[in-house]
């Protein structure tokens, strides 16, 4: 079930390339520095100890290989 | 009249073409006309210049009671002083395209009291003792290591801290139970006026007893109206890790992995293969999201293995794990300006693997515009896996199982996260220092419901 939600958010998504399309002088929220879609950088740390504290990883803008993490 | 009506006529266009006339430059001669007619263009080729160095320090304390070196018992006390430096060189050329170079090192220095405890440290006239006080002649196994001790085969012989015992082993708690990592990168990208966006960078880390190198490649197009792109990237990571087992576990004349006969441990490999595909879309004048997929496999050791398993009927073995590992993580991540003042950030991510690990992601940030310059940046997350079929507590796997571990991170559990934030980008610059720009400060809590819990602050400082 809640694949089925996940995936129905997914096609939402990707059907709404039609939205309002905004010219560049309407983009003055968007071009605001905290409006980034990728993780900050100062988040890079937690993002690291995340990965290894917990199973899952990727699809976070953060480490995905290299280093072991191990402890 | 027709005079009249000619010498209005070229007043008229000698009007118009004044007005629509650009200003000739003394170098206008030069350009061919594709440049001349896009005043937008960049005609000169720049040479490289600095354009950003970012500093990124933090430091990570952590507390628990189920280290997986002792088997799912034993504490988890680590700490972690990171620091990354980057340099962010940028050129320019005659067609318009930017390109990035990115030179980024990084250097981590970490204590891990669980580390310390792969080898049983100390034996008084060859009977384990449980205190420090009193004893005489301690023979010692495995025998000093010379110089650095690694985290791995890290735990040093020589006692300078109370002796512990866990599960009847005895172990040291010594000065030398850390290590440093250090991890250099070099990446290039570009971006065309097109929209066009290619990248390409390596990567090491190095670390006593594990050896990464790593690949990328990334590519993307904007959309003509830029409100949309979408990229795709490629990573891989070739590392391996020299192979070492906790003293009484490890073969007959196998190296304990120390300086002395570190080049004697077996080297088994562990590679790493990822693709993301990231979409972005713009929604509206407020409001945009993002979708990433980014499949991962791995293959090689994937077990840890100085990490102690123990069986029902008492015995002990090394973690052992599958080769190979399947992961797919699907993230969704939307930023919403609301009013003038607030930015509110949800991110949702859904993983799973062929380890049967099943997690789901979800956090909410919060920016709140104090001023133009200033934001404060509460944050909340909240994480639950239903863990690996192959974890089970200390003394609880049976004898008969191919794969086991009793290393918490793969359990079934939850975590919160919360905190703030604090984002300064004043405009004469942090502290009136004109090429500081920026100053981010953050603190996060972390509670995992195995009783582990943790602290991270970070400062990331970026000049220009």
């Amino acid at each position: 079930m809640r694949i089925k939600i996940f995936f129905l958010l997914l096609i939402s998504v990707l059907s709404i390339s039609s939205c309002v399309s905004v010219r560049p002088f309407q983009k003055q929220y968007l071009n605001d520095a905290d409006m980034i879609l990728s993780a900050r950088k100062a988040e890079k740390f937690e993002q690291n100890f995340q990965l290894y504290r917990e199973g899952a990883s990727g699809a976070n803008g953060g480490k995905s290989g290299g280093g072991c993490g191990c402890n | 009249m027709f005079r009249i009506s000619i010498s209005g006529l070229v007043f008229l266009i000698g009007m118009m073409s004044g007005i629509a006339q650009r200003t000739v430059r003394p170098d206008d001669n030069f350009k061919t006309k594709k440049e001349y007619l896009n005043p937008n263009e960049d005609y000169t080729a720049r040479t490289l210049k600095l354009d950003e160095i970012n500093f990124v320090s933090g430091y990570y304390s952590q507390n628990g009671n189920h280290s997986a070196v002792t088997g799912g018992i034993g504490t988890e006390k680590l700490t972690d002083l990171s620091n990354t430096f980057e340099l962010k060189l940028l050129k320019n050329t005659k067609r318009g395209s930017t390109h990035h170079f990115i030179f980024g090192m990084g250097f981590d220095t970490y204590t891990s009291a669980s580390s310390d405890r792969i080898d049983t440290a100390i034996t008084y006239n060859g009977t384990n003792q449980g205190s420090t006080g009193g004893q005489s002649n301690p023979v010692i196994y495995p025998p000093p290591r010379d110089g650095h001790h690694g985290h791995s085969g890290a735990s040093t012989a020589v006692a300078s801290g109370p002796t512990i015992i866990v599960n009847g082993i005895t172990t040291v708690t010594s000065a030398s139970y850390r290590d440093q990592r250090y991890y250099p990168s070099l990446n290039w990208s570009m971006e065309t006026p097109k929209g066009l966006t290619m990248g390409a960078g390596v990567s090491y880390s190095g670390e006593y007893d594990y050896f990464s190198k790593g690949l990328s490649f990334n590519i993307g197009k904007s959309s003509k109206n830029k409100n949309s792109d979408i990229s795709l990237s490629v990573s891989a990571f070739f590392d391996h890790w020299l192979v070492i087992y906790p003293a009484e576990l490890r073969p007959v004349n196998y190296p304990y992995g120390s300086e002395r006969d570190k080049e004697l441990l077996t080297k088994s490999p562990r590679n790493t293969y990822n693709t993301g595909l990231v979409f972005n879309q713009v929604i509206n004048k407020r409001l945009q999201v993002g979708l990433m997929i980014e499949p991962s496999y791995q293959e090689g050791l994937l077990g840890t293995t100085y990490q102690r398993v123990y069986f029902e009927n008492g015995t002990a073995k090394p973690e052992q794990m599958p080769d190979r590992r399947l992961k797919l993580p699907i993230g969704l991540r939307a930023s919403w300006f609301i009013g003038d003042q607030i930015v509110v950030r949800p991110y949702y991510r859904y993983y799973q693997d062929d380890w049967g690990l099943h997690a789901h992601t979800a956090s909410l940030e919060a920016s709140i515009k104090a001023s133009p310059f200033v934001s404060l940046i509460p944050f909340a997350r909240y994480y639950t896996q239903n863990g690996v079929p192959y974890f089970a507590p200390y003394k609880m796997h049976s004898t008969e199982e191919a794969f086991y571990t009793s290393d918490y991170d793969l359990s079934k559990l939850s975590s919160k996260s919360f905190g703030l934030g604090l984002r300064m980008v004043p405009k004469n610059g942090v502290m009136d220092i004109p090429a500081f720009k920026s100053l981010e400060l953050r603190f996060a809590h972390y509670i995992r419901s195995t009783d582990l819990k943790s602290n991270i602050i970070t400062a990331a400082l970026t000049f220009k």
